[in-house]
């Protein structure tokens, strides 16, 4: 989110400043709102770099007197993280460091450099580009050839995306935007190759175990991560981890141990990542969905309005919950992209109501009169005219939308409906319930709790921020 | 008002139309279901036991006849099969693995399987104009699409007229499934079994002559389509393939418990919701406001199913309480008590259960009635009632709160979705014997006419909540008239 659009000092006062400028000064005012937008900010981050925080694989090792990064070799590993989620934060962790650098150079070039700054971006490209290929895989010696050519895809890859993340405006024609745009290819063809199956992967190893032997026989070293566990165990002996199970809260698992001796704190994180990936996969489903019958049905009128409306009212009348079960009942196996898909599914309804309305409201507004006397494309008058200026209300229930797509997908875990490979947050608490054990119940019940405020809070930010009566 | 009333029941039969239709569209798309094709005949040539193979193949063909799963989805155009296509399907059916690819094989046999008792008159036709090996083939299947399965729904009483007609059937079965002939039978034979069959078709013709009329309507209804709307119309939903009973019975014996818990917590809802929320408009943006709002916030955002863990964590296990039973509405003895201590008893069961279903309404409500209020309170005629001289209590409760707890009413239609979908919740953690209960238990079974009758129920159940919190609504605002 660019945070700098209202308060620029080259902007002219505030007659100028377009509604969302007046909208972002607004919930800036209201410190609740933006506690909670630091909340959202740190929740992602956590999910971003779970495996930073929780992995029970070293950042650096030396053994004996050979220095290695083991980390880097299994973030991909397709036995240390199966799922397409993990997959999908994890290259978002590689690539973030990288994006974020160029982002902050971008802003450092001044505006007059206006000439300087392609052929900048273009030289800053590529040599931190070959720069990291060299350091992330061609020092590592454990690295294998397809490791290494990954490297060297991903890394332009991400690069390019952090120079449009830079300066959007900067590159949107020329030569430049097409450069991005093979960047951005190569990005994707190199994202393939790391869900691809034949990602060759090493075996696996305990770290822990291994480097308590070094350090007690030589002078190995090791790094581990805050939580030093994996979500799953993945890598430990089963014998070692029997002896966790149903751990209290101690020292060394600081929120203590499931029935399966998995550490309660490091699912917890990688938790964030199925909370996240649901409210925002999901409520993008059911905006979607509303956005577009609501606009249909507010613009056309007439029969149409009918049809929709008659289909929002059958929705209603379904409890959500009830609904989602019914739906999931059907499925064999129930993936956590499924349940997203469901959810998004589901929630429409309040959208498409609430776009209706709106349209309702605009559609005899002079401006929308101006644009069709124009002969302008109804395609053009709805989605780029109308449809803009009813986002505000969409917003807000976007943002309370996320809150509830979390709380459903955390329900549906609980009763043990949801995908029981992925290390959610409800279903945490199902084991909690059925185990009987507090450290089982509060961890993931908190956790929950603070995700649904947190979005609640900012969902009540909001929509005070667009309401006209409570400007300030 | 009863022409409003009549005209709102007259809308909910197209809601309840899109309801069912949603329902159905979910009930074909469920892939994987008992008795589902390619389930029906594949592997039936993979076992040995001939016997066996038999049995399996029957069963799996009455459970898909008994679902009406082994029909066409919309129309049934099988009363005019070509006897072309019978016959190329019939030599798909038979022939070599290698040469059709056995897909096409196995949904030959499927398909053959399918129209059954339709197929008869062009696999009689067909059998006159075809030679040796492929009229035996083509007598395997006329033996087979001959047979009516006598079709027993468990669970049910069968009428006489019923048990009758399944007698017929099966002695006719039987005569049937001795007129066939083996591959090096004399031809003597063959010829004779041939004109067994030429014969009891000539004497049976009438079966398969339908006129239009009578083909458009077993186009219509001799459907997957028709058949679940024939069925929803007789208030059918089948029988659930798990507990052997209709499942409306079943669903009958959940409603009370669900109704009256849902009911108790709105009932409670309401009564603590409206002078909280008033309470908290009388006096806005004070200390006590700020604490009220606050605490319905945080409770607004706590889960229900945490908070029905912790509570039964705490008050049931016996570490630290052990207050509270810690499943099911009632205790086993119950039927033997008094009234009064049965009350007792009831009430002491549901007592967690309710606090969990009560405080997430509770903190919605009090938060829309404290707007509510909030946006009455300034306006003229309270002031002009306060100008009167009328009592602080007067000019709240008798002007302002009636005015203003008129959003409140209409919530209840939205409540009550969110709330019979979070009994589904309540009832798993306290386990009580409700409608959540049996569909999680479908669903775990795979019992889709189950899971499937409880949304329809369910959405039903909803309609009329919303209706009737409209009714209220009229009511209420004597200002709304419905002419």
């Amino acid at each position: 989110m660019r945070s700098d659009g209202a308060l620029r000092p080259s902007r002219p006062a505030d007659a100028t400043a377009s509604y969302w400028n007046v909208v972002w000064a607004q919930l800036r005012k209201n410190r609740i709102a933006m506690f909670a937008l630091g909340c959202v900010r740190l929740l992602l981050l956590i999910a971003i770099c779970a495996p930073a925080l929780a992995f029970n694989v070293p950042f650096v090792m030396r053994a004996s007197s050979a220095w290695s990064a083991p980390i880097l070799d299994l973030l991909f590993d397709r036995f240390v993280f199966p799922g397409g989620v993990d997959v999908f934060f994890n290259l978002i962790l590689l690539v973030l460091p990288v994006w974020w650098g160029a982002a902050r150079l971008g802003r450092g070039l001044r505006p007059a450099d206006e000439a300087v700054r392609g052929p900048a971006f273009v030289a800053a490209a590529i040599v931190t580009g070959l720069a990291l290929v060299y350091l992330l895989f061609g020092a590592l010696t454990g690295a294998t050839l397809v490791a290494r050519l990954l490297g060297a895809v991903v890394v332009p890859g991400a690069l390019a995306l952090a120079i449009s993340a830079a300066r959007p405006r900067a590159v949107r024609g020329g030569a430049l935007a097409r450069a991005r745009w093979v960047c951005l290819l190569l990005f994707l063809v190199g994202f393939g190759l790391l869900m691809g199956p034949w990602k060759e992967t090493s075996p696996l190893v305990d770290y822990r175990a291994r480097v308590r032997a070094l350090e007690a026989t030589s002078d190995g070293f090791a790094v581990f991560p805050f939580v030093p566990y994996h979500p799953d165990n993945v890598g430990e002996l089963g014998s070692s981890t029997t002896g966790r199970s149903l751990k209290r809260p101690d020292g060394e698992n600081l929120l203590g141990c499931d029935l399966n001796g998995r550490d309660v704190g490091a699912r917890l994180l990688f938790g964030t990542r199925i909370s996240m990936t649901i409210g925002l996969v999901a409520v993008s489903i059911f905006i979607a969905i509303g956005i577009l019958l609501g606009s249909l049905a507010g613009y056309y009128q007439g029969w149409v309005d009918l049809a929709i409306m008659r289909l929002v009212e059958v929705m209603i009348c379904f409890p959500t919950l009830f609904l989602l079960l019914t739906i999931i009942a059907i499925f064999e196996s129930r993936s956590i992209f499924l349940i997203m898909f469901v959810i998004g599914l589901v929630g429409w309804p309040g959208v498409s109501r609430l776009v209706r309305g709106e349209f309702l409201r605009q559609r005899n507004l002079d401006y929308v009169t101006a644009a069709k006397s124009q002969g302008l494309p109804e395609r053009r008058i709805i989605f780029g005219h109308v449809l803009p200026n009813c986002m505000g209300p969409v917003l807000v229930s976007a943002t309370f939308g996320i809150a509830s797509s979390i709380l459903t997908e955390s329900g549906l875990a609980f009763l043990g409906l949801g995908d029981t490979t992925a290390a959610s947050w409800g279903q945490m608490l199902n084991a909690g319930r059925s185990e009987g054990q507090w450290h089982l119940i509060f961890a993931p019940g908190l956790a929950i709790f603070f995700v649904v405020t947190t979005f609640n809070l900012l969902g009540e930010g909001l929509r005070d921020a667009l309401d006209p009566k409570l400007r300030r | 008002m009863s022409t409003y009333l009549v005209k709102r029941l007259l809308l909910m039969i197209p809601t309840l139309i899109g309801i069912s239709l949603i329902i159905f569209i979910l009930m074909v798309a469920a892939p994987g279901r008992p008795g589902d094709k390619g389930q029906a005949f594949g592997e039936i040539n993979a076992t040995t036991d001939p016997t066996k193979e038999k049995s399996k193949g029957e069963s799996q063909r009455l459970f898909r006849r008994q679902f009406a799963l082994d029909r066409p989805v919309l129309w049934n155009g099988w009363t005019s099969l070509a006897d072309d296509h019978v016959r190329t399907t019939v030599e798909t059916a038979a022939a070599d693995q290698e040469a059709v690819g056995i897909k096409a094989k196995r949904e030959a046999k499927e398909r053959l399987e399918d129209w059954g008792y339709y197929a008869v008159p062009a696999l009689v036709r067909i059998l006159d104009t075809t030679e040796a090996d492929a009229q035996s083939r083509i007598l395997y299947w006329l033996r087979f699409s001959a047979t009516r399965l006598p079709v027993q729904p468990y669970g049910r009483v069968l009428d006489e007229e019923t048990v009758r007609r399944n007698a017929a059937w099966v002695a006719e079965n039987a005569e049937l499934a001795k007129w066939g002939f083996l591959p090096n039978d004399p031809p003597v034979r063959r010829a004779e079994v041939l004109s067994l069959w030429k014969g009891w078709y000539a004497k049976n013709r009438a079966r398969w002559e339908w006129s239009g009329l009578e083909k458009a309507r077993i186009g219509l209804t001799d459907t997957q389509f028709g058949t679940y709307w024939g069925n929803l119309l007789r208030l059918d939903f089948g029988v659930s393939h798990v507990h052997k009973r209709p499942v409306l019975a079943l669903i009958a014996e959940r409603i009370p418990i669900t109704v009256s818990l849902a009911a108790l917590s709105i009932l409670i809802a309401y009564l603590l919701a409206i002078p909280l929320g008033i309470l908290s408009a009388v006096r806005p943006y004070t200390l006590d406001d700020r604490i009220v709002s606050t605490g319905l916030f945080f409770l607004y955002s706590l889960p229900s199913f945490f908070v029905g863990t912790l509570l039964l964590r705490a008050f049931t296990v016996g570490d630290p309480w052990d207050l509270f039973p810690n499943s099911s509405w009632r205790g086993e003895g119950a039927a033997r008590l008094n009234t009064w201590e049965q009350l007792r008893d009831v009430i002491w069961h549901v007592t967690l259960p309710l606090v969990v279903m009560t405080y997430g309404g509770l903190a919605a409500l009090s938060r829309f009635a404290r707007t509510g209020m909030l946006d009455v309170i300034r306006s003229d005629f309270v002031r002009t009632a306060r100008a009167k001289g009328l009592s602080e209590s007067a000019v709240v409760l008798r002007h302002a709160a009636r005015n203003g707890m008129m959003p409140v009413v209409t919530l209840l239609g939205g409540v009550l979705p969110g709330l019979i979908g979070g009994s589904i919740i309540v009832e798993y953690i306290f386990n009580i014997q409700g409608m959540g209960l049996l569909t999680i238990e479908a669903i775990n079974n795979r019992d889709y006419n189950v899971v499937m009758g409880e949304a329809l129920i369910v959405a039903a159940l909803t309609l009329v909540g919303i209706l009737i919190s409209d009714v209220l609504y009229a009511v209420l605002d004597p200002r709304i008239s419905y002419k």
